[in-house]
């Protein structure tokens, strides 16, 4: 018990973070802030109160930033909603709190100037809420179903954000994501019903165990990478992603890449059984998988010239990233406290400079004066460095943690992957290079603006991305010393200097020939291929089967074609149900499949 | 009289009565016939509140009239009763709201509120019938008195479709009534027993002869629940008036067959016969079949009233396929969307019916925009289809997770790609009508039918559209609550299957 001494000043705080901890453990600042973006979002569809709701909406992420700054130690709470809800935080799960709501409050007040002329802005915002909501559940989330739920809700309430202009390729690129949504759907709902029956019970603290002993566990967590894969922009799940960011406006592409994908790979870390048993077949695919974005979205994203779909590949790359120190610890399991660390500190760069590098996008769009172009620029190449892993930026931090993590794999992957992570870094770096070059600010116009909304929260999500590591203990601290080595430098270095030398060659190209030289891929890369594949299996189907079945059926019921009317419909049902129709058919159809039934299963 | 008498009794007549008194009543007295009506309603509803809280108390209400020499006229209440009893009771109300605004253009209205009234009391009277044989007899006179309200419009077509619906309910009534004699002739009277009236009996009788009554009776149920391919009539019926679709396909006749089934399986046959008899495995596959093929149907439906009533046929078929799977969960998920699929879909056709009546939209192909123009309408079809998807935290993704965990734990995985492929089917020919009402533009101006007023629509419409959809997202929500769908649900599977232990208790 806490001695309540209101005289002094001590008395004061310890009675406060008395009285705090009491009101944690009841439900209602959890359910207030999951909630409030929820309520706003349905109030927003009151046109009386528009113009009170357009101010409040950028704020619904503050309280969530609160919860995750007080909020220390593991509090779970219990609400009666759908099947026993339970709401709280763990460490992991504050971490994340702690920047996707960072991540969100900056995107909403830079939201707030960058929409404010938008026809439909509060189309905007009640996605932008719905979403946010979904997204906070997700963290907040202590049960099996409300995670399941608020994943669902996050998923499809991006939908809206995504599809925002209504332009065509917007409204693709929604319809892309949203297919990949459905499939996975499709992967996670049996994965869940799954886990729950394995489990014995809604407890997500009791999950990973209890997969970890399951006798079907390979169909589990087959179904969960899958079904989460989505989400993170697993390769070969992540055509949505390089058509959904630069589609959606500015701030939501900031929070879909800084923090929504970062929502897979929760569901990666809170079902998957880490650190209970050594997986090492799937942590090879895992690796594979991981190793294989990494490269191959610097490889797509090199040929792409929107600036925002070119960050969109560097996010796949990134994730690919953090899915090799998923890898490891899927193969080392006794290692899984420091593979968390890593991937909780990679999560946080990540999401800090490449939502800096999205806001960007937009500063460098509305740049006007040449102070602006000058600010804009270098805060552009400030957040690019840290993505590179530039000496003393967080992401060096990350990488280091991560080159720690890695040593610890099965071999033969720690040699192989000390290679690779600078390759990577090279990669990386090429990228952010070929990314500067497309989106550095130029025209000088008058009618552009730069609203202080945007200043103020770039400028502030810049500040945190350099500093936000000093709030690590001195321990994690000390890797900051070791970004200052060779391996750390040498891919900056060779990789500005290609980058430099491609660009003058394509430059001069330019000047001699007065053609550019560029390869370009569309937007989703292997998408095209899976549409090209599906027009082709559909017209395989108009051609060789469809008249063939309908020939057998005309063969085998000659004397009723002639009343067949509708032909028009695939497959022909409506021709069957018509049959049907006519009781004897039905009756005697029905005792018929009875008996074979009956047959079949006795 | 005791009140455990009484309230059986009381609860039928309060239907009954009022609605043959419109008979009697000419078009023109509105006022007289909606007070006479509404009042009926809230007392009925009175009613059944007070029997649901006797039986959550473990009281027992039984009426009992000897007819002939072994057949009895019984009336008899518990769990199961009860939960398709509130439901019958509940959504009469709200429908006949609906109907009062549906109908002012629309001849005959003291016919049709009587045979409305009638159907409703069948459904009662279906779900306290306490044997066979008392539930034949509500079964037909459910037939008979929707076949008028089928037909209202008396246009060609509706008359074509009534005649569709005799020629399969009678025949349908007509096996059933064969396989309840053959199992009258073989055992003797037959009451509605928890746990099964023929438990322990097996041994005296031969089991090919306990499976054909089995097929006989579920073939019987088969029509009016609509199992594939004994569904023809569902989609063809459709041209009956928007509140007479919405109570056909939410509670009255397509619930009637659903819940026969539930009552053959658990209390006549029993789990535990059904299983030895190997007859519930052929269920869930006819179930499985008909949850595609209506879906696929469905798909290719421009027609919305339609879609929907594929739909229906779909979405039935999980009350079969949860009864069709053995253990208490799968139970709960089946017995539990009685409930919700009844919330969900009268939602669904509420909406379809302000639709036509408002701005006389009947195809999916007219719907762009709409939601521009109705949007309180267009949030609750949307609520509904979110549901119908099984999406959380809707009323439909409590069954359809409780059919899943239910499959698993009985380690019938092949159910789980149904449900899947239902899934991803529903999302198919549900999503694009969202899709279109509010993200398309509209086509043109909407031609509005009924003069504009306060709201987008006669409020009378409006009402029970908001106040079933906000049920389907409260029982989805606050399922784990009190009184909630999904509770009284496991206290039915936990006096149903005593035999069953639960394994899964989250």
């Amino acid at each position: 018990m806490v001695r309540i001494d209101c005289c002094t000043r001590t008395g004061v705080a310890a009675a406060s973070i008395y009285t705090l901890n009491i009101v944690l453990t009841t439900p209602v600042p959890w359910l207030l802030v999951v909630n409030l973006p929820l309520l706003l979002a349905l109030l927003i569809t009151q046109p009386r109160l528009w113009p009170v709701m357009r101010r409040l909406a950028a704020w619904a992420a503050a309280p969530a930033l609160l919860l995750a700054a007080v909020a220390t130690g593991e509090v779970v709470v219990e609400t009666p909603l759908l099947l026993g809800m339970r709401l709280g935080l763990t460490g992991v799960t504050r971490v994340f709190l702690l920047f996707t709501a960072t991540l969100w409050l900056l995107a909403g007040i830079y939201a707030q100037a960058y929409m404010a002329r938008d026809p439909a802005l509060n189309h905007f915002w009640g996605f932008y809420l719905l979403t946010l909501g979904g997204n906070l559940g997700v963290l907040l989330a202590r049960d099996l179903v409300s995670f399941y739920l608020f994943f669902t809700v996050m998923g499809f309430a991006a939908y809206g954000l995504v599809a925002h202009n209504r332009s065509p390729t917007a409204l693709q690129a929604a319809r892309i994501y949203l297919i990949l949504v459905i499939m996975g759907e499709a992967f996670l709902l049996p994965a869940m019903l799954l886990t729950a029956i394995t489990t014995a019970s809604y407890n997500l603290e009791l999950v990973p165990l209890a997969i970890a002993q399951a006798s079907n566990r390979n169909l589990i967590i087959g179904l969960l990478l899958a079904g989460f894969g989505v989400k993170a922009g697993a390769l070969l799940l992540h055509m949505w992603l390089p058509l959904a960011h630069p589609a959606a406006p500015t701030p939501a592409s900031a929070v879909l890449s800084g923090t929504m994908i970062k929502a897979g790979l929760l569901g990666w870390l809170l079902f998957l059984p880490l650190g209970a048993v050594a997986l090492p077949e799937w942590g090879t695919v895992c690796m594979l998988v991981g190793l294989g974005a990494t490269f191959y979205g610097v490889a797509i994203g090199l040929t792409q010239p929107n600036p925002k779909t070119i960050l969109a590949y560097s996010s796949i790359s990134q994730m690919g990233l953090m899915t090799v120190a998923l890898a490891v610890t899927l193969m080392a399991p006794a290692e899984r406290s420091l593979v968390l660390m890593t991937i909780m500190i990679y999560a946080t760069h990540h999401a800090l400079a490449k939502g800096a590098l999205f806001l960007s996008v937009g500063m460098a769009a509305g740049a006007s004066r040449v102070w602006h172009v000058w600010l804009v620029g270098v805060g552009t190449t400030l957040a690019a460095l840290s993505m590179t892993g530039a000496p003393l930026s967080s992401g060096a931090i990350a990488k280091a943690f991560l080159k720690d993590a890695t040593h610890v794999a099965l071999p033969p992957w720690p040699g192989w992957l000390a290679l690779l992570l600078q390759l990577s870094a090279l990669a990386t770096t090429l990228l952010m290079g070929r990314f500067l070059l497309a989106v550095w600010p130029q025209a000088q116009d008058a009618e552009k603006r730069l609203p202080l909304g945007m200043w103020l929260s770039w400028l502030t999500l810049l500040a945190l991305m350099l500093g936000w590591f000093y709030v690590l203990p001195p321990g994690l601290l000390d890797a900051i010393n070791r970004t200052l080595t060779f391996s750390a430098l040498w891919p900056l270095v060779v990789g500005t200097l290609i980058v430099a030398a491609v660009h003058y060659g394509q430059r001069r190209w330019q000047q001699r020939t007065g053609n550019t030289l560029r390869l370009v891929i569309p937007e989703g890369d292997i998408l095209v291929l899976v549409i090209a594949f599906l027009h082709a299996l559909r017209r395989g189907w108009q051609l060789v089967v469809e008249p063939r079945w309908k020939a057998g059926w005309h063969h085998m019921t000659r004397r009723w074609s002639a009343y067949r009317q509708n032909i028009s419909d695939w497959p022909d049902l409506a021709w069957l149900e018509h049959r049907l129709r006519s009781w004897p058919v039905a009756g005697t159809l029905f005792v018929v499949l009875v008996l074979v039934i009956l047959a079949l299963t006795h | 009289m005791q009140l455990s008498k009484l309230l059986p009794l009381l609860i039928i007549s309060s239907s009954m009565l009022p609605s043959i008194l419109l008979f009697f009543l000419r078009d023109t007295r509105a006022r007289l016939r909606i007070g006479l009506y509404l009042g009926a309603e809230v007392v009925k509803l009175i009613l059944v509140i007070i029997m649901l809280l006797g039986i959550y108390a473990g009281e027992s209400y039984e009426l009992r009239v000897a007819i002939a020499p072994g057949i009895d006229f019984l009336l008899r209440a518990n769990a199961l009763a009860m939960l398709f009893l509130g439901l019958s009771a509940g959504l009469w109300l709200v429908t006949t709201i609906y109907a009062i605004g549906y109908m002012r253009n629309l001849p005959h209205h003291s016919r049709f509120y009587g045979f409305f009234g009638l159907s409703v009391t069948s459904t009662a009277g279906l779900a306290l019938a306490g044997n066979l044989f008392t539930f034949y007899f509500f079964y037909e006179t459910l037939t008979l008195a929707t076949y008028p309200l089928v037909v209202h419009r008396q246009t060609r077509e509706a008359l074509a479709a009534g005649h569709t619906y005799l020629r399969y309910a009678v025949t349908g009534g007509a096996v059933l009534l064969l396989g309840i004699v053959w199992l009258q002739a073989l055992v003797g009277p037959v009451e509605f027993t928890e746990g099964g009236a023929l438990a322990g009996l097996q041994a005296e009788y031969s089991a090919t002869t306990l499976i054909a009554i089995f097929v006989l009776l579920i073939a019987g149920l088969g029509v009016k629940t609509a199992l594939f391919p004994l569904h023809g009539w569902l989609p063809v019926a459709m041209v009956a008036p928007a509140p007479v679709s919405a109570l056909v396909h939410a509670v009255a006749v397509v619930k009637a067959g659903a819940f026969g089934v539930v009552r053959v399986v658990y209390e006549i046959f029993g789990t535990a016969l059904a299983q030895e008899l190997r007859v519930l495995l052929p269920l869930s596959i006819v179930a499985a079949t008909t949850i595609i093929y209506g879906s696929l149907r469905a798909l290719v439906q421009d027609d919305l009233k339609r879609r929907l009533a594929y739909s229906t046929v779909s979405q039935l078929s999980y009350i079969t396929l949860g009864v069709a799977i053995v253990g208490s969960v799968a139970t709960i998920g089946g017995i539990v969307h009685l409930v919700h699929q009844g919330i969900m879909k009268i939602t669904l056709f509420f909406c379809a019916g302000i639709l036509a009546d408002t701005l006389g939209i009947t195809h999916v192909s007219q719907m762009n925009g709409v939601a521009r123009r109705m949007p309180a309408t267009m949030v609750a079809f949307s609520i509904a289809v979110a549901g119908m998807i099984g999406l959380p935290p809707f009323a439909g993704f409590i069954s359809k997770w409780y059919l899943g965990l239910g499959a698993v734990e009985a380690g019938q995985f092949w159910v789980l790609v149904v449900l899947v492929a239902s899934t991803l089917l529903n999302m198919a020919y549900f999503l694009p009508i969202v899709y279109a009402a509010w993200f398309r533009a509209p086509d043109g101006p909407f031609i509005d039918k009924i003069a504009p007023g306060r709201f987008e629509t006669g409020w009378l419409l409006l009402l029970p559209t908001l106040t079933t959809a906000l049920l389907t997202l409260i029982f989805g929500l606050f399922a784990s609550m009190g009184f909630s769908p999904l509770q009284w649900s496991e206290l039915i599977a936990a006096r149903e299957l005593v035999s069953l232990p639960r394994v899964f208790t989250p």
